[in-house]
């Protein structure tokens, strides 16, 4: 397989293990942090000391409450006496982890690598988990207009809404398949079987935001096993090969652009894409999981990942082409609607199903078409940042 | 300079966080409740230590034992604090003391009574419980200086 | 004791048992005071005179509303002001039913966002001075059809007496219904 970039060693997935999501758990930050790293070291045949660096990730210390909460939890994460560095981009943190963990084996400084993510948003609870992101505003552009998070995301919704001339019944259907994907998920949080007018008679918060079209606060983590080429032949039969990462930001205003098309996830897909070698992302990718905290999110970003034409995507959901039997599954783990949304941990948990679904070990989950190139996404802050990473097996 | 800097006073979003012990610190507290100090177990490698939690942080396996500590606690370090958190000076200084258990790992932070100059590293303590109690570190009120010191020292 | 924890992938609590269930509870203490920085000090002490400023950038052509002194894209100096209009179209708009603390509003609240028009300055579809505001003289059907989208708005100041310097100066920004 060719990749466009000179480094000292391939890079590869060789386990992966994630907590369930839910809306509460009992553990603490450092032991939810543990169960998955403990399940990926777990799932590659390998002991705490055979890691050499640790990598780990996590949204605002806001959430759970604890300033510097990487270091808080690193202890579960394994980051004892070991190089640690903590990462965060918002919502990309997910798969901007093994971005990172990717530049710690390709440049030969480490090479075994546990990459760990984790979220318990639950301790925020007086109000209310997103009462965090009344902090994300501008505190004098748009704080005094006492902003509601959900305002952003409809209005970026509707933009696209108008200039794509998709409604909210095509959007709503990524909810009912994501939601669906997710029965056949054990981790998942907001499993159901739902039709479009469930979405659409669900309580109207922000028009055109309806409640099902939002996936749910959660705790959770996530976790990963990365290594070098070398170790990668020893430990498995079966490496998955990290052959593309790509990651861009945006500005924060916002406000002063086109909202119905996510340029900055366009230049970070076209960074992954060139390091991979993939000329033809839409013939090339078999199965992807893109960021889909709202339902139009993943229209969205199938489009800006260039894996559909503009404003096709609806189109494309509603032939079922993106369906598990379908010709290019899209979140087959049922998503961050389906499974949850512990911030950081939900990118990397989309991570962890391409890496099974590239070895055929997602179970129930696992889809129809025979996979060798798959793609994950994030993204995060105000409209800001695009992660991705390519996977082959 | 023709304009003039503006200033605005922002607060924190959340109100309060909460915050849960896990499983083995729900027990941990519990067991605190009914005034006894526990530590961790680990099964695969025997390490012991506190404050206690699921996994042992010298081999990375599995803990869900707690054991009760035999030893008596003594200070490993004290600091002594003479301000509060606004700068104000305290009526009285708090001692903040280091507690250890000989064969156990890791330790407690919490309140000293005792006169500051009969305060020595290595003194045996005991704990003091509040009577009302409701699963937390400050169920212990403070801890005194035993009398006798540790023979280690 | 059961099967281990990590096999069984943590322990979700309900509501009830996280209610009731042995825990710490504090509140953070942190209080900010936040510097407006130079550009958005002037801006909005011109609000406050009842005008829109913003500064404009010689490598891509834009206006930035609200000012600032650096362009992001262009990373260049920004030295000229210009004085925007108060009148612009709406980019989109939605209807918000829940206030910023999440409780339902007695009367739904339509937000947007404005593409102001600068006299002597034209912008793409891309890149263009845009603000988030409440919009007026709209109905909630009005954007449920989107016949609001691209509608000329122009701004409904506060009083003069009322204004101190804050983006609320503008009270909301008033669809203009040919």
């Amino acid at each position: 397989m060719k990749t466009n970039i000179y480094v000292k060693s391939r890079v590869a997935i060789v386990g992966a293990g994630m907590t369930l999501f839910r809306r509460r758990m009992l553990e603490t930050p450092q032991e939810l942090a543990w169960i998955a790293a403990r399940r990926a070291l777990d799932q590659a045949g390998l002991e705490l000391r055979d890691i050499d660096c640790v990598v780990s990730g996590s949204a605002p210390d806001a959430f759970d409450g604890v300033h510097l909460k990487g270091e808080y939890y690193s202890e579960g994460a394994g980051a004892i006496r070991k190089p640690h560095v903590r990462v965060f981009v918002g919502g990309g943190t997910g798969v901007f982890v093994p971005i990172a963990a990717w530049w710690h084996v390709a440049s030969g400084l480490c090479r075994r690598v546990l990459v760990v993510a984790e979220e318990k948003m639950s301790s925020a609870a007086d109000p209310h988990p997103q009462a965090v992101f009344r902090h994300i505003w501008d505190p004098f552009t748009e704080k005094p207009l006492n902003p509601n998070l959900i305002w952003i995301f409809a209005l970026e919704m509707h933009r696209y809404m108008h200039k794509c001339s998709v409604s909210k019944e095509d959007i709503a259907l990524v909810a009912v398949k994501n939601k669906r994907n997710a029965l056949d998920n054990p981790y998942a949080q907001a499993a159901a079987n739902i039709t479009v007018e469930d979405v659409l008679k669900s309580e109207l918060l922000v028009y055109p935001v309806n409640r099902l079209d939002i996936s749910p606060v959660s705790d959770g983590a996530a976790a990963l096993v990365m290594v070098s080429e070398e170790w990668a032949r020893r430990l498995t039969d079966t490496p998955v090969w990290v052959d593309g990462i790509g990651y861009t930001l945006d500005t924060s205003y916002w406000t002063n652009r086109e909202l119905s098309f996510p340029v900055y996830l366009k230049n970070a897909s076209e960074m992954a894409y060139r390091m991979a070698g993939i000329d033809r992302p839409a013939k090339e990718i078999d199965v992807a999981e893109p960021y889909d905290p709202f339902d139009y999110k993943e229209l969205h970003h199938l489009e800006g990942l260039g894996l559909v034409p503009r404003c096709k995507a609806a189109e494309m959901t509603r032939e079922g082409v993106t369906q598990r039997d379908g010709d290019l599954p899209i979140c087959p783990s049922g998503g961050l609607l389906g499974v949850g949304n512990p911030i950081a941990a939900a990118g990397l948990m989309k991570v962890a199903e391409i890496f099974w679904q590239l070895r055929g070990e997602a179970g129930r989950r696992q889809v129809k078409k025979s996979v060798t190139t798959g793609l994950a996404q994030a993204w995060g802050d105000l409209m800001q940042v695009g992660t991705v990473v390519i996977l082959r097996r | 300079m023709s304009w003039k800097p503006v200033v605005r006073e922002i607060e924190m979003e959340i109100k309060a966080y909460h915050y849960t012990p896990g499983p083995l610190g729900l027990r941990w507290l519990e067991a605190l409740k009914k005034g006894l100090i526990m530590a961790a177990s680990c099964d695969r490698c025997g390490y012991v230590f506190i404050p206690p939690k699921i996994y042992c942080p010298r081999c990375f396996s599995e803990v869900t034992q707690l054991v009760e500590i035999k030893e008596k606690p003594h200070l490993a370090s004290y600091t002594v604090i003479y301000k509060d958190f606004e700068g104000r000076e305290l009526e009285k200084p708090i001692v903040l003391g280091l507690i250890r258990f000989r064969g156990v790992a890791g330790g407690l932070i919490h309140y000293i009574e005792a006169p500051i100059d009969r305060i020595t590293i290595g003194a045996e303590l005991e704990p003091v419980f509040r009577r009302d109690r409701r699963g937390s570190i400050t169920d212990i009120e403070f801890f005194r200086i035993s009398g006798a010191r540790s023979p280690n020292d | 004791m059961g099967l281990s924890i990590r096999i069984r992938g943590g322990t979700p609590l309900r509501d009830e048992e996280f209610r009731e269930i042995i825990k710490e509870i504090d509140s953070p203490r942190a209080r900010y005071n936040m510097a407006a920085g130079e550009a958005y000090s002037r801006f909005f002490e011109s609000l406050r005179r009842g005008e829109i400023l913003g500064t404009y950038c010689p490598g891509c052509g834009l206006v930035h509303i609200p000012p600032k002194i650096y362009c992001p894209y262009c990373f260049r100096y920004l030295t000229k002001w210009v004085r925007a209009s108060d009148e612009g179209r709406v980019v989109t708009a939605v209807v918000s039913y829940l206030s910023a603390t999440l409780e339902r509003l007695e009367k739904p609240e339509i937000i947007g966002i404005i593409r102001l028009d600068v006299p002597g300055y034209r912008f793409t579809s891309y890149r263009f001075p845009g603000i988030l505001h409440r919009i007026c003289g709209a109905s909630e059907d009005d954007v449920k059809s989107q016949r609001i989208f691209d509608a000329r708005v122009k701004a409904r100041w506060a009083p003069e007496d009322r204004r101190i310097g804050s983006i609320n100066d503008i009270e909301c920004f008033e669809v203009m219904w040919r």
